[in-house]
C-alpha cells in the first residue's frame, strides 16, 4: 500500500524526527503513525537519509587559516578614511565660499571705489579753485574776456562721484570732462593767470559773483591734487605749477588718475595675492585628501 | 581561556586571541563551505574570507552562539561566491567523450592506485551526498547542511541562515525529501544498515 505524502505530513515528521514538534502534535502524529503504515515507511526513509548525511565524513581544513596582520592590515586606513574624506568636504566648500567672495570682488573692482573717493577728493579744490577764479576774475574786470561759461549740467556733483559702485561713475565722468577739458584748455592760460593772482592774507572763496561759471574737474584734477597748487587764502606763497598750455591731451579721469594718483595701483597689488593663495591651498587641499580617501577606501575592499 | 575572554581579547584587537578562535572553528568553516561549493579550492578561499571578514566585523557580534555567527558568515560568503559563479559561469573541467559530452564519472579524477576499497566506497557515497546537495535549491542546501551535516539545532540554524524557525523547519524537511528521492540513484553505495526503501 502506497500512502500519498503531503508536504505538510514530511515537514510534520521531519520535525518530529529532531523532536521538534509540540507535544499535542507529537501525539497526534503518533496517532496516525500506528494506523497508517505509509506514513511510517516516510518516516523509517527520513530517519535514513538523516543517517546517511550524519555519516557523511568531515574533511578537515587543508590549512590553518589563523590571521596576520597583513591580512587584517587595512584597520588604521579605514578609520583615516572617513576623516579624510571629511577634510576634502570641508575643504571644497570653502573653496567655493572663497571663489564665490573673489568673483564678486572682481565684478565691483577696486578702481571704481577707489576712483571715485579721489575724484571727489579732486573735486572739491577744483570748485573751490573755480570760486576763487570767479570772485579773482570779477575782480579784476577780466570776466568780459573769458570764453562762454560752461553749463551748469556739466559739472559733476561730488554725490555722484562718491556713488562707488559699477562703472557708471568712471564712463559718465568721462564724456562730460572730456568736453570741458577742452573748454578749459583754452582758459588755461586764465587758470595759471589766476593761481599767480592770489594775495596772501585773502581769502580765495569768495563765491562766485558770475554764477554761470562752474568747472569741472578733468584737467585741474591732475593739478590740482597736487599739494602745492591748492588754492587756499592761507597759502602766502603759491607755488607755481606749470601747466603746458599749447598741448593739453583729452583724457579721460580714469587715464589722468592713474597717471597721477599711486594708490589704485597699490590696492590692487595688496588685494588679490590673498585670496589666490587660498584659493590654490584650498584646492590642493580638497583634491589631496580626497583621492588619498579613494585610494584608501580602494585598498580596504580589496 | 574560554570563549568569551577570546572574544572580549579579539574585539580589543588581540589577534592572538581571535586565531585561537579560528583553529577552534576552522574545520566547522571549512566543512561548511566545502558542502556549499563542493569544491577545495574555493572552500579554502571562503573560509579565509569569511575569518577575515568576521575579525573586521566582531563589533557586530552581540552574543549569542558564536558558532552560529562563525557559519552564517560562512554561508553568506558561499552565497556571494554562488551568485557570482552564476553571472560568470566556468567552462567544466571535466574530461570530454569523442562526442564532445562530459565524462559523467565522479572519480574520474582519483588515484585509483593509492585508494583501499573501502576508502574508495566511502569516497564515493561522499561524492554522490555532495551530488545530490549540490542538486538541491541554495536555500534548503544551507539549511540541511547546517541540522544534518554540522549537527546544529533548529534555533541555532535559524540563528545562522538569519530566518525564523518555522522557515528552517520547512527548508529542512523539503530538502530531506529530495535528498531522499536523489539518493535512491546510489542505494549500491550507501551501507546496508542505511540503504532506502529496502522493503521494494
Amino acid at each position: 500500500m502506497k500512502t500519498r505524502i503531503s508536504p505538510r505530513d514530511w515537514e510534520q515528521l521531519s520535525a518530529y524526527l529532531d523532536r521538534q514538534l509540540k507535544p499535542s502534535e507529537r501525539s497526534r502524529l503518533e496517532a496516525r503513525l500506528q494506523v497508517d503504515p505509509g506514513l511510517r515507511t516516510a518516516l523509517e526513509e527520513l530517519r535514513r537519509t538523516r543517517a546517511v548525511l550524519r555519516s557523511t565524513p568531515q574533511p578537515r581544513a587543508p590549512r590553518k587559516f589563523t590571521l596576520t596582520p597583513e591580512m587584517v592590515g587595512a584597520r588604521p586606513a579605514r578609520r583615516l578614511a572617513p576623516a579624510l574624506g571629511f577634510v576634502s568636504a570641508l575643504a571644497s566648500i570653502a573653496l567655493i565660499f572663497v571663489l564665490i567672495g573673489d568673483i564678486f570682488g572682481r565684478t565691483a573692482p577696486a578702481a571704481p571705489v577707489a576712483a571715485p573717493q579721489l575724484a571727489a577728493k579732486a573735486i572739491r579744490p577744483t570748485e573751490a579753485a573755480v570760486e576763487a577764479f570767479n570772485a579773482t576774475s570779477v575782480e579784476q574786470g577780466i570776466t568780459e574776456s573769458l570764453p562762454p561759461p560752461i553749463p551748469t549740467d556739466m559739472v559733476v556733483p561730488p554725490a555722484q562721484a562718491q556713488l562707488g559702485a559699477g562703472a557708471a561713475p568712471t564712463e559718465a565722468p568721462a564724456s562730460i570732462s572730456t568736453a570741458v577739458t577742452e573748454t578749459l584748455a583754452e582758459r588755461t592760460g586764465m587758470a595759471q593767470r589766476i593761481r599767480e593772482t592770489p594775495t596772501p592774507g585773502e581769502p580765495a572763496t569768495i563765491g562766485p559773483i558770475s554764477p554761470g561759471i562752474n568747472v569741472t574737474p578733468t584737467v585741474p584734477i591732475a593739478v590740482l591734487v597736487a599739494p602745492t597748487i591748492t588754492p587756499t587764502a592761507t597759502s602766502p606763497a603759491p607755488t607755481e605749477t606749470p601747466i603746458p598750455q599749447t598741448s593739453l591731451p583729452l583724457q579721460t579721469d580714469r587715464q589722468v588718475l592713474s597717471k597721477q594718483v599711486p594708490e589704485t595701483p597699490q590696492l590692487v597689488k595688496e588685494g588679490l595675492p590673498t585670496p589666490r593663495i587660498l584659493e590654490v591651498f584650498l584646492a590642493v587641499l580638497a583634491l589631496g585628501t580626497g583621492l588619498a580617501a579613494i585610494l584608501l577606501r580602494r585598498g580596504i575592499s580589496r | 581561556m574560554d570563549e568569551a575572554a577570546l572574544i572580549r581579547a579579539a574585539r580589543s584587537n588581540d589577534l592572538d586571541a581571535f586565531n585561537r578562535l579560528v583553529m577552534a572553528y576552522q574545520d566547522l568553516i571549512y566543512n561548511q563551505a566545502y558542502r556549499m561549493l563542493g569544491e577545495g579550492d574555493s572552500a579554502a578561499d571562503a573560509t579565509q574570507e569569511a575569518f577575515i571578514s568576521a575579525y573586521k566585523n566582531l563589533r557586530a557580534y552581540r552574543g549569542g552562539s558564536f558558532r552560529a555567527w562563525m557559519l552564517r558568515i560562512v554561508t553568506n560568503v558561499c552565497y556571494d561566491e554562488l551568485r557570482r559563479r552564476q553571472r560568470r559561469p566556468t567552462t567544466s573541467l571535466e574530461p570530454l567523450d569523442d562526442a564532445g559530452e562530459e565524462i559523467e564519472s565522479p572519480h574520474w579524477i582519483a588515484d585509483p592506485g593509492e585508494l583501499p576499497e573501502d576508502k574508495f566506497d566511502r569516497t564515493e557515497l561522499s561524492n554522490a551526498i555532495q551530488h545530490c546537495l549540490e542538486e538541491l535549491p541554495v536555500d534548503f542546501r544551507a539549511a540541511v547542511i547546517l541540522v544534518d551535516v554540522q549537527g546544529l539545532d533548529y534555533s541555532e540554524a535559524a540563528e545562522a541562515i538569519g530566518k525564523p524557525l518555522g522557515t528552517v523547519k520547512s527548508r529542512l524537511a523539503r530538502a530531506r525529501m529530495r535528498l531522499r528521492d536523489c539518493l535512491q540513484g546510489f542505494r549500491e553505495l550507501i551501507p546496508a544498515g542505511f540503504r532506502l526503501r529496502e522493503e521494494y
